[in-house]
């Protein structure tokens, strides 16, 4: 009986318990790869975007959607071996994490609170570093790109992939 | 007649008066004590009494119909030679009364704050995400970028710039603006038809004047340019025609159902009666598609009646009188909402029978009526 009493409150603990639901931020599918006949235009399309985000709010989220595009759209070329490509891509990732910051302290600086979004890419920052150590662990250090008309290229991937994760420690750091 | 107009102002002082009953919980516009007495009252009233409060506005809407419907038969027998100065009063009136039935004028304000205070992409930036802003606590729909187009974002600078950050002073000066495109498009009316019982059937209509002059609806300015656009258009000289386009585009800018009038530029020869004629059956066919999109809202109305308002009223019009009984039927789609405070349960289906009732019955008096009038020849 008293098995029953302890399971039957146990139960009741549980329920009343309030569940915590958080959300998860979450990276874009992979949009259109090199090669791909919309590539160019969906580049093309994610710089005349740009003015259509006025407000430094409005632009912090612009640059960490690209961000966050460019980085889905540098893992995918990893994972195909694609490395020149992929290189350039998690580069433009990068350039466009640490553009975020900017936008944030200039909204600050316009009395705005900005305490959700420093959080937002607080979260934003430790996605994108847990995927580029992920990486990191199944890449090669460095690689040579032997392209078919020019000479070869040395990548070092290993040293891109620390850069990067630097540039997002940098960002949120920035905004303490 | 005589005394419809006082009837007629005497109701809207009490719609008036009523509508305060609604103010949000979070929201007071005085402190001092007379006022708090009064809006507690009314607020106890809607928000503890809410039967009574649905069964108050019955008898409101019931009464400015039938004033409304005693002036329009009066219209017919009695020329009407002058705009009624009365009509001023009203007009003053239900401007200064609560955007009782509708939140969409809050929506309207905060688009404008993100855009013009805070300076953000307003179809980016969702008031919700700024945080500590004090009109989310009385704000609905803060968790959705701006709903409707950059004509109206542009034009909604002016009476927020007027409002100087009060919020009763914004208020009164987003619905003086829309109350601006109302006069505008009753003295299209006029200006055109030079005959009052048509101006006198679009500007006091309950639903005209509870959609635009109480909510601040925003769909009488996009019918105020898209009308303006298509007289334009119809003028010789391409200085009119070209600013017939401008003022057409921002009209389909603004909410984007004047784009069904598109069709109309391109039939210069016919008369704008017939024009506005097909206009109307455009206009509501696009109302009855509205539930496709979310809802088929009792201001949506405005878009078909500011066109029908333009045809001539002959005896027994029936666009007019079904326009009458479906406007006096989408005004009862509120008492659901009113009795129950609820959108969900059996509110939905209430409000379906509250509009189709009315008009079932007129269509079904017609019905009788032509069977008659067929009749009458075979009896003699």
């Amino acid at each position: 009986m008293k098995h029953i009493v302890a399971l039957y409150l146990f139960g009741i603990l549980l329920l009343a318990t309030p569940l915590l639901v958080r959300a998860e931020y979450v990276l874009p599918y992979p949009s259109y790869m090199p090669g791909n006949k919309h590539y160019k235009i969906s580049r093309f399309i994610d710089k005349i975007r740009q003015p259509f985000y006025f407000g430094n709010l409005s632009s912090y989220k612009y640059h960490l959607s690209l961000a966050d595009k460019y980085l889905v759209e540098a893992k995918t070329l990893f994972e195909y071996k694609q490395y020149l490509l992929a290189s350039d891509a998690l580069a433009r990732s990068d350039s466009e994490f640490a553009k975020t910051t900017q936008f944030l302290l200039g909204a600050r600086q316009e009395r705005k609170d900005i305490s959700a979004f420093v959080r937002q890419l607080a979260q934003a920052s430790a996605l994108h570093t847990e995927i580029l150590l992920r990486m990191n662990e199944v890449l090669p250090p460095s690689y040579e790109w032997k392209p078919e008309k020019s000479d070869a290229i040395q990548l070092s991937i290993a040293d891109m992939v620390r850069e990067s994760v630097m540039v997002r420690k940098n960002a949120v750091i920035r905004l303490r | 007649m005589k005394h419809i107009p006082t009837l007629f102002i005497g109701i809207a002082i009490v719609l008036g008066i009523y509508s305060y009953g609604f103010i949000d919980p979070h929201l007071s516009f005085s402190s001092h004590p007379f006022y708090l007495f009064i809006q507690n009252a009314l607020v106890h009233l809607v928000y503890r009494q809410s039967v009574t409060a649905a069964a108050l506005y019955v008898c409101i809407i019931v009464g400015l119909f039938a004033a409304y419907g005693m002036i329009m038969q009066s219209a017919k027998t009695e020329k009407m030679k002058y705009f009624p100065r009365w009509m001023i009063w009203g007009i003053g009136i239900l401007l200064v009364s609560y955007p009782a039935f509708s939140y969409d004028i809050y929506n309207y304000i905060a688009t404008a704050k993100v855009t013009f205070q805070y300076r953000e992409n307003p179809y980016v930036m969702m008031p919700i995400e700024i945080p500590n802003e004090p009109m989310l606590s009385f704000t609905r729909a803060a968790n959705k970028v701006a709903l409707y187009g950059p004509a109206w974002i542009v034009l909604t600078s002016f009476p927020y710039i007027v409002g100087a950050g009060n919020m009763l002073a914004t208020i009164v000066s987003f619905k003086t603006f829309t109350a601006l495109f109302y006069t505008a498009v009753t003295y299209l009316i006029y200006r055109k038809t030079k005959r009052w019982d048509q101006v006198m059937f679009f500007a006091l209509n309950p639903l005209i004047l509870i959609e635009v002059l109480v909510s601040g609806h925003n769909d009488i300015v996009m019918m105020a340019l898209g009308l303006a656009g298509l007289l334009l258009w119809n003028r010789q000289g391409m200085q009119y025609k070209a600013a017939g386009i401008i003022l057409f585009i921002s009209s389909v800018l603004i909410k984007g159902a004047t784009i069904a009038l598109v069709p109309l530029f391109f039939f210069p020869r016919w008369k704008w009666e017939k024009k506005m004629l097909v206009a109307g059956v455009l206009m509501f066919g696009v109302f009855l598609l509205s539930p496709v999109r979310e809802e088929m809202y009792p201001w949506y109305a405005v878009w078909w009646l500011s066109c029908i308002a333009f045809v001539p009223i002959r005896k027994h019009s029936f666009i007019h009188w079904f326009s009458f009984w479906l406007s006096f039927g989408l005004m009862l789609r509120y008492v659901p909402w009113i009795a129950t405070r609820e959108y969900g349960g059996i509110t939905p289906i209430i409000r379906v029978i509250a509009t189709l009732v009315p008009v079932l019955f007129y269509l079904l008096y017609r019905f009788r009526k032509n069977v008659k009038h067929l009749r009458a020849p075979w009896k003699k």
